[in-house]
């Protein structure tokens, strides 16, 4: 049976991901900030065991990987993310936070895949992925606006392919996808896409994932997202 | 007589920008940590004042925005900035990456946002980011540069969405790449002197117009890619 664990797996994107693998026979490792408000993901039963994790507390990291200590994990799905604060005007954006949005949406999912990097090596999928965005793209970005948010996952995007090169000696890929503007709460429900259809895709791409695929940046709809 | 700001100015490329703008004519307004012992700089005489700016300290950001307040400048040149050791992931911690974040990001946004009357005021209307080849995306690979390339990245970011804010204002957002240069945050060791990236850097400077904007150009006047 294989294994897979998911970062801010009680709603949204991550909840999606934890319903379709669990659906399949997976054995799902589902993380949240607040395990007793994940009444959505209690809900999916017994193959999904929950943790509480908090991607950036070095503590909260350290306690997950105590309690999985030598468990394989073959996909790790850093999924856990912030908005901040999106309306914010360029000239109000301050050192706390940045800080506190790269803490979670860039810095939080290196960490974790950093503290789990035994647990992935040890899986026999060996796949590290991490939720990026369309903002992260420079290439695409002709809007502005959502500063820190773009920003932080432009940083996630150089975390995450870096990491690629120093995992590629232990035949890690590291894959950043991007889901498309699904409706979740995150976005106040704004978007083009259902949950259930975004993650099916990325599903799909991890699913013909190889180490050849390490570093790149792939869509819900298995298309390259430019840089 | 057109007037420049440069950040970081004590020292490597900072200084050097102080220095070619110096000896080109120009009013160079220098910000470092610390004036007074900023001796190289001083001994570029009148034409250029010494003010004190820590990057990383919003407060120190908020003073050295008041001391220029008024005055009109052409061109800002973020340039004060960070590197950092290579580390394996396991060993990025907040304490790593933080600082990179507060000063290669955040700082040069808060000081262009800060500076932008006196940008209005300017007729050349420039701002200009020192960047990096580790902030592209594809064409970088040195291990173990999480906090730096994030950081930069990053700036990138944050200076593609100013770019495209303040199109309306006719002011002009570039990032540049000064190449591999020998000074004390690269251990000396690379291609190019500052004297060469620092003049490339300014005939690019020089050329930009509004259409450049949120381009990411090289010292040797190429596009660098995301």
């Amino acid at each position: 049976m294989p294994t897979v664990l998911i970062s801010g797996a009680n709603r949204g994107i991550g909840l999606e991901f934890a319903r379709q693998y669990a659906g399949e026979g997976w054995q799902v490792y589902a993380t949240a900030r607040n395990p007793a408000d994940a009444a959505d993901l209690r809900a999916l039963g017994g193959r999904v065991s929950i943790h509480q994790l908090d991607v950036a507390n070095e503590r909260s990291i350290a306690e997950l990987v105590r309690a999985l200590a030598g468990t394989a994990i073959d996909v790790l799905i850093a999924n856990a993310g912030i908005s901040g604060d999106l309306a914010r005007s360029p000239e109000q954006i301050d050192q706390k936070e940045i800080i506190d949005v790269m803490a979670v949406n860039a810095f939080g999912a290196l960490a974790l895949a950093a503290a789990l990097h035994p647990n992935i090596r040890a899986g026999s999928r060996k796949i590290a992925i991490a939720i990026s965005s369309l903002m992260a793209s420079l290439a695409m970005n002709d809007f502005g606006t959502q500063y820190v948010y773009r920003a932080s996952k432009t940083a996630l995007n150089a975390l995450w392919t870096t990491l690629a090169l120093e995992w590629r000696s232990d035949a890690i890929a590291c894959v950043l996808l991007r889901p498309g503007l699904v409706r979740t709460r995150m976005n106040n429900f704004d978007g083009d896409l259902e949950a259930r259809e975004s993650v099916a895709g990325m599903r799909r791409v991890i699913a013909g994932l190889s180490l050849a695929d390490t570093g790149r940046f792939i869509g819900y709809d298995g298309k390259d997202v430019p840089w | 007589m057109p007037r420049v700001l440069v950040t970081g100015a004590n020292r490597g490329l900072g200084l050097e920008f102080s220095r070619q703008y110096a000896a080109a004519g120009w009013d160079v307004v220098a910000a470092c940590r610390n004036p007074h012992v900023a001796t190289e700089l001083k001994a570029l005489g009148k034409v250029v004042s010494i003010l004190p700016l820590d990057v990383a300290d919003e407060p120190s950001i908020a003073r050295f925005l008041r001391a220029v307040s008024d005055i009109p400048i052409d061109v800002v040149i973020l340039n004060a900035g960070v590197s950092a050791p290579p580390q394996i992931a396991a060993a990025v911690t907040r304490d790593a990456w933080a600082p990179a974040i507060a000063v290669n990001a955040l700082a040069p946004l808060r000081l262009a946002t800060g500076l932008c009357a006196n940008l209005q005021k300017g007729e050349q209307k420039k701002a200009a980011a020192i960047s990096s080849l580790a902030a592209s995306l594809s064409k970088y690979d040195v291990p173990g540069q999480y906090s730096y390339r994030a950081s930069k990245a990053a700036l990138n970011s944050l200076w593609r969405s100013l770019a495209i804010e303040w199109r309306s204002l006719g002011i002009s957002c570039i990032l540049l790449r000064p190449g591999k240069v020998r000074t004390r945050m690269t251990g000396f060791s690379g291609d190019l002197a500052p004297e060469e990236s620092v003049a490339g850097m300014r005939r690019v400077i020089a050329g930009a117009t509004l259409a450049d904007s949120g381009r990411f150009i090289g010292y040797d006047g190429k596009e660098v890619p995301w």
